[in-house]
């Protein structure tokens, strides 16, 4: 039973590492921000990647992927400086993934979908603002 | 789609099923069948735990932000690193005592307990699990909106890669005892470097391993990554078309070191027995 405990303990853990995120929506695009974060939906097909925004004030930001294109596909976040700023691997046809960051400070980014997961990507700039509130 | 779907369920079946059906295949060999239902115990509890995580991850408010995911990722496969590490001399110890080489002390010293079982099992599952878990649940979300091809191909992957492991149980229970240590030996060696390359590439992910974009080869545009072969590759040995230094010079130095000390014939006195010796010591010099 000691597995248990430790098992339990793993996940505690790993909860706690979690934060609020997800609950704003923007639906018209225009990105909120709040403490919860801003969600930006993306879509990635074999030869396209369409963000439903190109800026998001600082902060958390979820992008909530979309593969609608026929191979898996990932998607990145790089700082201006090349650095993987997060990503999220493995969104199978149809799916749909989300990559969460914390704490993304202001500056120019640059999105990526890589459909096929390899290559450079589909690339594009990303503006993060300064935080609102 | 859903090939392509099946293809990530067989990867990652591939990936848990392996060192937990050697691990399996080892105890039923040995005559240590008191470990196999420590080995399903921590098993289950990292399906279970991965399930429920993966849950709360999914449908719950809170998220775990890429950080977090890859540290725990990457943390996960380098602690199972050092078991299977483990467990690979247990089982050379286990070997030598077979033949007779070492008399049954040194093997109770090196012997696993119920707790090191179930954690080799918990790690080789868990380490994967939560990332399975959200994939599943990726599947079956689409599945609710009314495209269930990705969780038809997801289920037919991960059942192909317990097919499959279940086959390569029954295989190893047919050789004999000496080449069975051999080749599991040497096999989870090389399966243990790649689940090492890959809590690197994790931990690299995540910013706390420097080097993510220092590459020591990038073979992608030969290999293409959503291949099959591709795909059996990183399920089985984690080999990944793009590695970083870091990754590969680990790779190496475990492979290198754990190779040669694996190999490297007993101390013990009563050497004259083992007729499998010549071998290995001629081998040993390229090590």
């Amino acid at each position: 039973m000691r597995t248990l405990a430790l098992a339990t303990a793993a996940a505690v853990l790993a909860l706690g590492a979690c934060g609020d995120a997800g609950e704003s929506d923007s639906s018209d695009g225009t990105a909120a921000a709040g403490s919860a974060g801003t969600v930006i939906t993306v879509t990635s097909t074999d030869d396209a990647c369409d963000l439903s925004t190109t800026s998001a004030p600082a902060g958390r930001l979820a992008f909530e992927v979309t593969n609608e294109g026929s191979r898996p596909t990932e998607f990145y976040l790089y700082s201006d400086g090349e650095d993987i700023v997060g990503e999220v691997e493995d969104i199978g046809p149809g799916l749909t993934r989300t990559l969460t960051i914390d704490d993304v400070v202001e500056g120019d980014y640059v999105t990526a979908c890589k459909p096929g997961m390899t290559g450079d990507g589909i690339r594009a700039d990303f503006a993060v603002t300064a935080a609102t509130g | 789609m859903f090939v392509s779907n099946a293809l990530i369920g067989l990867r990652e079946g591939l990936e848990a099923a392996l060192v937990v059906v050697i691990l399996l295949a080892f105890l039923v060999k040995t005559d240590r069948r008191w470990g196999i239902r420590y080995v399903w115990l921590g098993v289950g509890t990292a399906v279970v735990l991965s399930v429920l995580l993966g849950a709360v991850l999914t449908f719950g408010t809170r998220q775990l932000s890429f950080e977090a995911q890859e540290v725990i990722g990457g943390t996960a496969s380098i602690i199972a690193v050092a078991f299977v590490t483990v467990m690979v001399f247990w089982m050379r110890s286990a070997a030598r005592s077979i033949s007779g080489e070492l008399k049954g002390r040194l093997d109770r010293a090196l012997d696993l307990g119920p707790l090191a079982v179930a954690l080799v099992g918990f790690l080789g599952v868990g380490r994967e699990g939560l990332e399975t878990a959200i994939f599943f649940y990726a599947t079956a979300q689409a599945a609710g909106a009314g495209n269930n091809v990705p969780l038809l191909g997801w289920a037919v992957g991960i059942g192909t890669a317990v097919l499959l492991g279940y086959l390569i149980y029954k295989g190893a229970l047919q050789i004999n005892l000496a080449r069975f240590f051999r080749w599991t030996g040497v096999a989870l060696i090389f399966v243990a470097a790649g689940i090492l390359s890959y809590g690197i590439h994790d931990l690299q992910e995540a910013a706390i391993l420097p080097g993510l974009d220092t590459l020591a080869f990038d073979v992608s545009h030969v290999i293409d990554p959503s291949a099959w072969y591709a795909v059996v590759l990183k399920g089985i040995f984690n080999f990944t078309p793009a590695t970083t230094v870091l990754q590969a010079v680990a790779w190496v130095l475990y492979v290198g070191t754990v190779l040669y000390f694996f190999l490297r014939p007993a101390k013990a006195p009563a050497a004259p027995v083992a007729e499998s010796q010549a071998p290995q010591s001629a081998r040993q010099p390229a090590a």
